[in-house]
């Protein structure tokens, strides 16, 4: 039997030349590794991680499809239907009135919202030589990710007209992505969601491992979609 | 001594299956989890920030574009499409992407608009050129190309767009090329791989399996209320 003591000192030495042993976590400053840093860096990555796993899943999957938007979350499955309550009174006066029949009509909760981009509406308008007066125009727009009522009410009219939009998981799941008409609420958890990714992406790295595998294949697997953007944004 | 009667011993990873529990399988997810994670942690960062740039669109106002105007001579190359005039702004800029189709117009790489009759006008007949639109874009510069058939200049607006601009846009994926898309989407795979393995790593060492249940399903139940809650 060989004895190869000798060979294992040497090689000790070599690394006691570059000052201190090897580090388990190679992309930890040494000064930081030390057992309470990296129980607090483990724990903060684990309860964030844990807390953000499920809109992780929805978050990822709709990446993927409003990444193709002009073929894929274009043709996702919305159904629209349209249909009129009728009105028993005639017309409204204010519009929390307004609101109130209708929330009460279709059962409906929550504030109504603004819709984008809505049409204007002249208060008199000109047809031939004599001006018109234009009845008062009602509108309710409410809106979740999953479905929109929009609703709209000409005061003398004897029905509401409703156009209720109903959206398929999909389709849902990429209004969340892009936090459009989920509610307060909703923003609040993207926040946390974007602030917990990028703690989960440093406490991440400086959590990386020998046990994973070669730092030099990680430092370049990370530098690759940091040089990807730099050259993807400046192409022209 | 009172023991509990338990037909296993408690788990050192309550989320992972009993059945995979085996060093080989442990080493597997965490080194998927590592290499992924290592792989996404630029692009986490990069959508996380902007993200909350986005969100917060009215707080986190991004500079105004800088646009300018070029008129580019034609010199005789006859031009008589929007793919002719797309190549030919290609070749004489020195461009490296295609021309492609401008958001509110139709056809596959750009339209023409403008063709049919005239109507009249104070000085005589009005004329209906042929006229081609078409665009270059990346996250940072956009090169909107606009030529009226037979005249010697094409027109170029170029817009440029500041730091924080041109990093939303990475993250919407707008002037994209085809390597970013597809970089979007494996970091879009990789995010919900990385959510998956993270659970099924999750180790007692963290904490309290009890309270890693109740985040875990109030982030679920929050996807769950905000994606179906009704209006």
């Amino acid at each position: 039997m060989v004895f190869n003591g000798p060979d294992v000192s040497r090689k000790s030495l070599a690394f006691g030349r570059q000052g201190g042993p090897t580090k388990a976590h190679p992309f930890l400053p040494r000064t930081l590794q030390t057992q309470n840093f990296l129980r607090w860096l483990r724990r903060t990555h684990a309860w964030l991680g844990m807390a953000g796993a499920a809109a992780g899943v929805v978050i990822g999957i709709s990446g993927i499809t409003l990444n193709h938007r002009a073929t894929l979350s274009g043709r996702l499955p919305t159904s629209i239907s349209t249909y009129q309550v009728e009105v028993s009174q005639i017309g409204f006066t204010q519009q929390s009135e307004f609101e109130r029949f209708v929330q009460e009509k279709l059962d409906i909760k929550g504030p109504a919202t603004e819709p984008r981009g809505a049409a204007v509406r002249p208060a008199v308008v000109e047809i031939g030589d004599r001006l018109l007066d234009q009845p008062r125009h009602f509108g309710a727009y409410y809106a979740s990710a999953g479905e929109v009522f929009s609703i709209n009410y000409i005061n003398g009219n004897a029905y509401i007209d409703v156009e209720h939009t109903e959206r398929g998981l999909l389709s849902t799941w990429n209004r969340l992505h892009l936090a459009s008409a989920s509610g307060f609420g909703w923003i609040l958890i993207v926040d946390a969601f974007s602030g917990a990714m990028v703690v989960l992406s440093i406490t991440g790295i400086l959590l990386w491992s020998r046990l994973t595998g070669p730092r030099l294949l990680a430092v370049s697997l990370a530098s690759f979609v940091l040089f990807g953007s730099f050259y993807y944004a400046n192409l022209l | 001594m009172i023991q509990k009667a338990r037909k296993r011993p408690p788990k050192a990873h309550p989320f992972l299956p009993h059945a995979l529990q085996s060093p080989i399988f442990l080493t597997w997810l965490r080194r998927s989890h590592g290499w992924l994670g290592a792989w996404g942690a630029v692009a986490g960062i990069l959508f996380g920030l902007t993200t909350i740039m986005m969100v917060h669109g009215e707080v986190f106002r991004t500079a105004e574009n800088v646009q300018s105007i070029i008129q580019l001579p034609v010199v005789g190359a006859g031009i008589g499409s929007v793919d002719e005039m797309g190549a030919f702004v290609k070749s004489e800029l020195g461009l490296e992407t295609l021309w492609r189709r401008p958001r509110n117009q139709q056809g596959p790489t750009g339209s023409t608009v403008g063709m049919g009759m005239g109507t009249a006008i104070a000085g005589g007949e009005s004329v209906k050129r042929p006229v081609y639109i078409t665009q270059f874009t990346s996250p940072s510069t956009t090169l909107d190309v606009r030529y009226v058939s037979g005249n010697e200049y094409i027109e170029i607006t170029r817009t440029e767009r500041g730091f924080l601009e041109i990093i939303n846009r990475l993250h919407r994926g707008n002037g994209a090329q085809l390597g970013w898309i597809l970089l979007g989407d494996v970091f879009s795979g990789v995010l919900v791989v990385l959510a998956i393995t993270g659970v099924l790593l999750w180790s007692k060492m963290d904490g309290p399996r009890l309270f890693a249940i109740g985040l875990g399903s109030a982030g679920f139940l929050a996807v769950l209320y905000f994606g179906l809650a009704g209006a």
